[in-house]
């Protein structure tokens, strides 16, 4: 790490705060609502018609602007809203709130304004893309289950896991290369079903941003990307209830004033029945069994003045599966795993030009399992869990710096407990109680970024984040030798005592050239640590999977990220379209050696082999934004490696989710009032994978009684990687019949499709020999034939 | 708690209506390797013996299996002196189970079986038997020139102490109970490496290479050390078995090697990645081990 590089941004933000124009200047800053439920607006633009100058609104819809004194006129907008225009003699500071009312209800008819719509070209932000709850309730669905994590992977550099998968792979990163984030709370596992749908209620979901490039300074501890979900805030203005009722899950929303205008609380649930669905199937033995999930989100908010408001957010969600063995009811297993969070925000408004934000949030993901067996003496009884968990601090100010510098800085803090494992139980008369060692790390991080319009043309944003890590005590170290047992050597640490420090800068930087009204030029470079690693041997994410931190023998990950791209936009701003090609090298990524036991090992860090990735590629994106006609098509030409000395002989090979060609294409078409089409189409090239090239007869026996030889097979393996699953594609439809709304009911039906064509998608590969034929045959196992399904989506009021 | 993953997987992918097809799959030829199993022990003379074979391509196998018939194989016996292992003891070669005059008629229908006439890379002496606390070196030599060696340690034996059992529940048709067996054994203090195999039957100690246990579990003391343990199978048994248990107790190295063939047994899911096999043999891939056996009889009555 080089931390000197920090005084060159020091250098840069020095003076550009002293080079700022001295003309008399004044502040117009506000916040912009929904007007019908006083949601903040994320990213409504605001602007001067006369200078042609603006601003957008943050997370939590404020904006500020500086301007000369002078008459004006300010044009307010967002997507799906009616524009509202106010004339300003502007005299002085100003603050002005602004309520937009929605296009579709105050016309009765469909007149999209457009003048944010431009915000991707002239805006220095790049491999950034965000999509609404709504619009995520649109698309086809599997089962009648919107969900937020399969939407984004439509979404040009972002792959998904695969069949059904809500695991998301983004510029050749890892799943624990995302930070995940709800309401500013990491969710360290955002799936339930074991990666078939995510964590979020798409009810209680207002706005989904990804970046996958670019980052801005204020983020950090990820090296691919950031997924923030934002909740809703809740209707300030009425009650209302909001539900959807699908196949295998239904939700329920409620939400409303706390004091009208003044704050609103909203509280949501899911659950799946999937095990009730099932249970109607299953022998009377096995009717104890089953497996659901549910989520519990919980949000309040309230402004206390113009200048302060609240936040208070929450969420539980759990997935549990029961076992009771149908031969010997002594035998249960049952196993939960979940994550849940709670913040606190406090938003407060120091001026006009400063507005500030300080979160305090917990999170914790953990994993619990019982096993019981057998009876008195007999009896075996296991408790084990692990997890991890969080407190963070933040504190986030933006600040306006005469006309042409917005300032963001702050500092985050967090403390991490790593739990690998506690077990306890009873096996016979042998008593079980044993704990890996808990650890403990401090994270720390202060952010300085400007967002430096140059000129009418170059608008730089340059940002430094300077990151620092530390592993601390209580700790026991153990030595092990090379066979892997304790050589009796130990080492301890004391509360806070330091086992392993890191620090270094992360300099951020992005600029856009404006080539015309339309169209721009965009560059990125982003450096990021990642201190916090995935401890997975297998090709999926599952919920035992540990989070471990960097410690002395674990080095921080690393990502360079340079990006380019070309932006325009086409008949005033309806199109837009991008091409972006991005370069990204990652260091000290790991590996477990083949057949580590991740649970329960307390030489866990020896089985790390550590390595580097590599991955670039080209995105191309055109969308349509408004008219009865919208949606989007995207191309990811890319190439993904991972290179490990201790692995494949040192050679290179492609990372798992390499995808050489990755296309989404997705269509909505309002038929009618009532109807609405949607289509989507993704192809992908096939998943890389391992398949073993010999196998060695082994454990060879002989059965006395049948008069037959034994052995069994065991598979052997060469390269990694080096197989290419079938190309995945499938096409999906959805029809969507709203009811014509009366002031107290809306409610609309989605009726899905999924895998029109019925193609057969590879979910995994396997082998059997065919005796008679002296051939090995391969099959593929896919998941879903063409699947209908429907839902049923309500609003009360 | 991979295992119980993978079942929940399993379950959701059958309710969530998986389907497959055959595929054709096309892959260049392998290399192939030898494959050595050889096992010693100081108590049972039919689990003395190595196995000598070749890996078999994946993708166009000859599903007979081959056997290497015309290896030398040597084992030789050695000592501790001080912190030295030194093989200078009595060296007996394995002879390949074809050459054996007055096989038993076992034996020859073991190679009577023409699913398995190539099934003949066994290696035995009848004559040897292994000690405890003895250090053993392995040499395999093939016409070719390859060379493969290895060395092993047969431990001190650790005996079993008790074994129980439980009868329960109702009878099946045939009149027999479900019996819980659970056996017991005072560990020591150093690491102990264990493996278990067990063969239901009458046949006494009759167990004609591991491969014929019914199960076999490998453990070790990480956890539970100096201690009196108890181990008990999930799965019952019934009244009117024989139960006959092999507790063995191995080398570090060969409880590593079983250790990773164990996974690798169970790594074929779609999740797993490849597990490499740790072997404690150079010149091929597979083991040498020294079992300290210990052997006990079972019969279940209600």
């Amino acid at each position: 790490m080089h931390p000197s590089r920090s005084l060159y941004f020091l250098i840069y933000f020095l003076s550009a705060c002293l080079f700022t124009n001295a003309q008399q200047r004044f502040a117009i800053s506000g916040f912009v609502k929904d007007s019908a439920n006083g949601e903040s607006l994320i990213g409504a633009t605001i602007m001067v018609k006369e200078t042609k100058t603006g601003t957008s609104t943050n997370e939590y819809g404020f904006f500020a602007l500086n301007i000369a004194e002078g008459q004006y006129t300010l044009v307010v907008s967002y997507i799906g809203f009616r524009t509202k225009e106010i004339k300003l003699n502007l005299k002085g500071n100003t603050k002005i709130n602004f309520s937009l009312s929605d296009a579709v209800l105050e016309t009765k008819e469909v007149v999209i304004t457009s003048d944010r719509t431009d915000r991707n070209v002239k805006s220095t932000e790049m491999s950034r893309l965000e999509i609404t709850g709504d619009k995520i309730k649109e698309l086809p669905v599997i089962m009648g289950e919107p969900d937020v994590l399969k939407a984004i992977t439509l979404l040009p550099g972002i792959k998904s896991g695969g069949e059904a998968s809500t695991g998301f792979y983004v510029r050749g990163g890892g799943p624990d290369q995302n930070l995940v984030l709800m309401d500013e709370g990491v969710i360290y596992n955002p799936s339930h079903l074991l990666g078939f749908l995510s964590v979020f209620n798409t009810d209680a979901i207002r706005n989904v941003e990804i970046i996958k490039g670019g980052m801005p300074a204020q983020y950090g501890g990820r090296l691919s990307s950031i997924l923030n979900v934002s909740m809703k805030e809740g209707n300030n203005q009425k009650y209302q209830v909001i539900g959807g009722v699908g196949l295998i899950a239904s939700r329920l929303s409620f939400e409303g004033p706390i004091k009208k205008g003044k704050g609103s609380f909203i509280v949501s649930g899911r659950r799946t029945y999937i095990d009730a669905i099932v249970r109607p199937f299953l022998a009377d033995s096995l009717s104890s069994n089953g497996y659901y999930f549910y989520d519990f989100n919980a949000k309040a908010n309230y402004v206390f003045s113009d200048k302060d408001r609240i936040f208070i957010s929450g969420y539980i969600g759990r997935d549990i599966f029961t076992f009771t063995s149908p031969r010997n009811t002594d035998f249960k297993v049952s196993i939960g795993w979940g994550n849940a969070m709670a913040s606190f925000r406090w938003n407060h408004v120091f001026s006009n030009k400063i507005f500030s934000n300080l979160s305090v949030v917990y999170n914790k993901y953990d994993l619990t399992n019982k096993f019981e067996f057998g009876q008195n003496d007999f009896k075996v009884e296991f408790n084990a869990s692990s997890g991890i968990s969080d407190w963070n601090v933040k504190y986030d100010f933006q600040h306006m710096v005469g006309a042409k510098h917005k300032l963001r800085y702050g500092a985050h803090y967090t403390y991490h407990t790593f739990q690998p494992g506690i077990a306890n139980g009873q096996a016979g008369t042998t008593n079980i109680s044993e704990k890996i060692a808990n650890q403990y790390a401090h994270e720390g991080a202060i952010y300085l970024q400007d967002e430096w319009q140059i000129n009418n043309r170059l608008t730089v944003n340059a940002g430094l984040r300077y990151v620092g890590f530390n592993m601390v005590g209580p700790y026991t170290q153990y030595a092990f030798n090379d066979e892997n047992i304790r050589t009796g050597i130990e080492k301890e640490w004391k509360a806070n005592a330091s086992i392993a420090f890191y620090q270094g800068a992360e300099p951020r930087i992005a600029a856009t050239y404006l080539l015309n009204s339309e169209s721009s030029i965009k560059a990125s470079f982003t450096q990021t640590y990642q201190f916090l690693h995935l401890a997975t041997t297998s090709g999926a994410a599952f919920p035992a999977d540990l989070w471990i931190p960097s410690s002395g023998k674990v080095k921080p990950q690393l990502a360079y990220q340079a990006a380019i791209g070309y932006f325009r936009n086409f008949k005033n701003n309806e199109y837009e379209s991008s091409v972006e090609a991005y370069y990204k090298p990652m260091y000290n990524q790991i590996e477990f050696k083949p057949g580590t036991r991740l649970f329960f090992n307390q030489n866990l860090e020896s089985s790390v082999i550590p390595g580097q990735g590599l991955s670039y590629g080209v995105e191309f994106f055109l969308k349509k934004k408004f008219g009865k006609t919208t949606g989007w098509i995207g191309y990811t030409w890319s190439r993904t490696t991972r290179q490990f000395d201790e692995l494949n002989n040192g050679d290179p090979f492609f990372y798992r989710y390499d995808r050489t060609h990755d296309i989404s294409f997705v269509l909505t078409q309002e038929l009618s009032k009532k109807w609405t089409m949607n289509f989507v189409f993704v192809f992908g090239t096939g998943n890389a994978v391992t398949l073993p090239t010999s196998r060695m007869p082994f454990r060879i026996g002989f059965n006395t009684q049948t008069g037959e030889p034994i052995f069994e097979f065991i598979d052997l393996y060469d390269k990694i990687n080096d197989y290419r699953l079938p190309a995945y594609h499938r096409a999906d439809i959805a029809f969507t019949y709203t009811h014509k709304k009366t002031k107290r009911w809306e409610s609309a039906w989605n009726f899905s499709i999924y895998n029109v064509y019925n193609r057969a998608n590879p979910f995994f590969i396997y082998f059997l020999p065919d005796i008679e034929k002296q051939e090995v045959k391969a099959y593929m196992v896919y998941l879903f034939p063409i699947l209908p399904s429907v839902a049923w989506n309500f609003k009360f009021l | 708690m991979k295992r119980v993953q993978y079942i929940i997987l399993g379950l959701i992918s059958s309710i969530l209506l998986s389907c497959e097809k055959e595929i054709d799959v096309s892959r260049p030829g392998s290399k192939e390797q030898l494959i050595v199993e050889a096992s010693i022990n100081q108590l049972v003379s039919n689990l003395n013996y190595v196995y000598v074979t070749k890996s078999l391509d994946y993708f166009k196998p000859d599903l007979t299996v081959g056997g290497v018939k015309d290896a030398n194989v040597i084992i030789t016996e050695g000592r501790i002196s001080g912190t030295d292992t030194i093989y200078d003891g009595p060296a007996t070669q394995f002879f390949n189970i074809y050459g054996i005059p007055g096989a038993d008629s076992i034996i020859l229908n073991f190679f009577n079986n023409p699913l398995i006439d190539n099934l003949a890379g066994i290696y035995v002496n009848p004559a040897f038997t292994g000690k405890e606390s003895t250090p053993y070196a392995l040499e395999v030599s093939l016409p070719d020139g390859r060379l493969v060696t290895g060395k092993t340690f047969i431990p001190k034996v650790i005996r079993l102490d008790t074994i129980k059992y439980e009868v329960r529940g109702e009878p099946d048709d045939s009149g027999r109970y479900d019996a819980f067996v659970n056996f017991y054994w005072q560990d020591p203090p150093e690491r102990n490496n264990y493996r278990l195999a067990f063969i239901k039957g009458s046949f006494g100690n009759l167990l004609l290479g591991w491969g014929a246990a019914e199960n076999f579990r490998t453990l070790d003391d990480e956890f539970l050390n100096d201690q009196y343990r108890s181990y008990s199978f999930f799965r019952p048994f019934k009244t009117t078995d024989t139960l006959n248990l092999y507790f063995s107790q191995i080398g570090r190295k060969e409880f590593l090697f079983w250790q990773s063939y164990s996974r690798a047994n169970n790594s074929g899911n779609p999740f797993s990645t490849p597990v490499i096999l740790k072997s404690n043999i150079t010149g091929a891939i597979g083991t040498f081990a020294g079992y300290a056996v210990d052997y006990r009889r079972v019969i279940l009555t209600k």
